[in-house]
């Protein structure tokens, strides 16, 4: 395993690779810190560019706009309290305070550090447990993937949004979206309502592009968030006495990376997640929990390590399992497939240079995520200056682009219109996206899987149930599913008593 | 009698219906997914459209009681739109839908053109030539650029149409 490791890190070093994962950082980082623009975002539009790459190219540039991506939500949060991401929610909190209390620049300086090192961490899980992992799911026959499934959808319906109804539905209009076309059970048609275009099925990309670029342009021309953002002067220096801030924050790095891996490692929730979590244990843990909110490093290092953290945690099920982490590594999903790489063990025994390479590349990016955003903020600043009215549109252009490359059919570019109006229907009507997205991509799996396990087993569902490793995640989803409706009634009794 | 009413509920309560009548309707639709006599113990792409389009509906009427139990309290978490913004919204999907009309037809560097001048003009509050002017230029620009590095240096293909 460790020679494995050694030539993946040394094949990420060509003058390729390197410049690749640079474009990717600078590029992730600008669509982290564009409020309603997102790493999953610029991940969905850069995915038919890398159709043509080789794999090693392909994914070092998809890995540095993630690492990017997330890290690059933390200059909004702090300079003008507005999330670039989802990822970054919990930076506002205390990174909107210390920059009121002029120090902008501190609160930047350990943002940046906290996200390397929590990436840095999660790597170096990656790193270590894929392949143990991988070689675990050896065991995993359709029932234990059709379960772990189940789990994870249960988990995004109900961790995504207020209502957990709301979140279920939302998954199912997502599975029956995926399901029309050709079935890949028996190739019989399904939900083509007589019109031709539809036999081919909708294209995850411009279903992404779709609900994510053109239902935010929708949203902005009805709600210009930007408007009244105040920004935030700041100034950096002496870098090196930010570092040691950290020296008290050991704990909260430590645990807040943990918690960002954990989250990660679950399917489909991930940094949006985990920043929260993070943050509220860190306030409740912490000996002057009553100083979170008014501008203490300790919540902005909570959040940013646990966010960053969740990256490496996302890879693992994915390359592991073919069961992504989060939504963007939903998306890698379908970087996977085209260049031929198939999840599992076979994955680390006949790709395995390939497969550090990419894990090397999470590494890499880190360092040069860290450098660019140091040194190289003022910049991204001024791009937060263009105005809306300019970018939006270009980035829908952009949208467009990305959808008709990836099959060059018409039809892909009327997706994105569809989904760019059911998301932002969606949006005005409470329905959160995540459970939708992550039922659109592993809908049709676990009905892959549904179907043959009960066809190995003769028709009786009972398999999913008693064989141990498929009735635990079975088991957990319902428990989840139980958290979830006791949390609804908790917040109903709340809102009743107000 | 009862006719002013019931408009108002169903306004109320359109989430749930909405969701109560799309699983009727995919269920009616997977009534007709054929089932292929080769597969065995009836296991076949119907089955899990079947079962989903009625727990769908089971979530649907769920929702409805959960609805009409709890009040249904008017949600302020979601702005409510002012004219400007409703017509602001309307013009771009129309200048979307126009857009990929026109990319089959006039390419995508004119359509591309055409749709920028068009959205961001929508986004505009005030209007005056000096900006119809910048607005064009910034359209242009963006466009042949983007032209160029996806074309050259990405090598992927764009609606041609007629004028490229």
């Amino acid at each position: 395993m460790l020679e494995n490791m050694l030539l993946g890190f040394a094949s990420v070093f060509t003058l390729g690779n390197m410049l690749l994962i640079i474009l990717g950082v600078i590029v992730g980082i600008i669509f982290g810190a564009i409020p309603g623009l997102n790493a999953t975002m610029a991940i969905a539009l850069a995915l038919p560019l890398t159709f043509g790459m080789n794999p090693s190219y392909a994914f070092s540039l998809l890995i540095g706009l993630y690492v990017g991506g997330i890290s690059g939500g933390l200059i909004s949060a702090i300079l003008i309290k507005i999330p670039g991401t989802p990822s970054s929610i919990a930076t506002t909190f205390d990174g909107g305070p210390m920059a009121d209390k002029g120090e902008a620049g501190k609160a930047l300086a350990i943002g940046v550090i906290a996200s390397a090192i929590g990436t840095i961490i999660s790597f170096i899980f990656l790193l270590f447990l894929s392949e143990p992992i991988a070689r675990f799911s050896l065991n995993f026959g359709p029932y234990e993937y059709f379960s772990v499934i189940i789990f994870a959808l249960a988990m995004v319906s109900t961790l995504a949004g207020k209502s957990l109804l709301r979140g279920l539905i939302s998954c199912i209009i997502g599975v029956f979206f995926a399901m029309v076309g050709s079935s890949s059970i028996d190739g019989v048609l399904r939900f083509t309502f007589g019109i031709p275009d539809l036999e081919g099925g909708f294209s995850l990309v411009p279903v992404m592009v779709g609900m994510f670029a053109v239902s935010e342009i929708l949203s902005q021309v009805s709600d210009n968030k930007m408007k009244n953002a105040k920004e935030t002067k700041y100034s950096m220096k002496n870098i090196g006495s930010y570092f040691a801030t950290f020296k008290n924050q050991i704990v909260n790095v430590i645990r807040s990376a943990l918690i960002g891996i954990g989250i990660g490692i679950l399917p489909g929730i991930g940094g949006g997640t985990s920043n929260l979590v993070a943050y509220s244990v860190a306030k409740t843990q912490s000996k002057y929990s009553e100083k979170f909110g008014t501008g203490i490093p300790d919540g902005i290092v909570a959040s940013e390590t646990a966010n960053n953290a969740s990256i490496g945690g996302a890879l693992i099920p994915l390359f592991t399992l073919g069961i992504p982490g989060d939504t963007v590594t939903a998306i890698l999903i379908g970087a996977l497939t085209v260049h031929g790489l198939t999840p599992g063990p076979l994955l680390f025994s006949e790709q395995s240079t390939l497969v550090y390479g990419i894990y090397f590349c999470v590494f890499v990016a880190t360092i040069f995520m860290t450098i660019i955003e140091l040194g190289g903020l003022k910049a991204f600043v001024k791009i937060l200056k263009i105005p809306e009215k300019y970018l939006y549109p270009i980035i829908m252009v952009l949208s467009v682009v990305g959808a008709y490359g990836i099959n060059y059919r018409i039809f892909d570019i009327v997706t994105i219109l569809i989904f760019g109006c059911l998301g932002f229907i969606m949006q005005r009507s409470k329905l959160p996206t995540a459970p939708f997205i992550l039922g659109f991509i592993l809908g049709p799996e676990a009905e892959k899987y549904l179907v043959r396990g009960l066809m190995t087993s003769q028709g009786h569902s009972l398999e999913f149930v008693t064989r141990p490793l498929s009735g635990v995640f079975i088991v957990l989803a319902i428990i989840v599913f139980i958290i979830g409706i006791r949390q609804q009634r908790k917040q109903l009794k709340k809102l009743k008593e107000a | 009698m009862l006719g002013g009413g019931n408009m108002i509920k169903i306004k109320r309560f359109l989430f749930p219906f909405t969701t109560i009548t799309l699983g009727i309707i995919l269920f009616i639709s997977s009534l007709s997914i054929k089932q292929m006599k080769s597969m065995t113990y009836n296991i076949g792409s119907a089955i899990v459209p079947r079962i989903l389009s009625i727990v769908l509906i089971i979530f649907g009427v769920l929702a409805l009681y959960l609805d009409v139990k709890n009040g249904n309290k008017k949600d302020e978490s979601v702005e409510q739109l002012d004219k400007r913004q409703k017509v602001n919204i309307v013009l771009t999907f129309l200048a979307l839908l126009a857009y990929i009309m026109i990319i089959d037809k006039l390419g995508f560097i004119v359509s591309s053109i055409l749709y920028l001048i068009a959205q961001i003009l929508i986004m505009t509050e005030n209007i005056n030539t000096k900006r119809v002017i910048k607005t064009a230029m910034i359209s242009l620009v963006s466009t042949v650029v983007i032209y160029i590095i996806f074309v050259y240096a990405f090598q992927l293909r764009l609606p041609m149409g007629l004028l490229g």
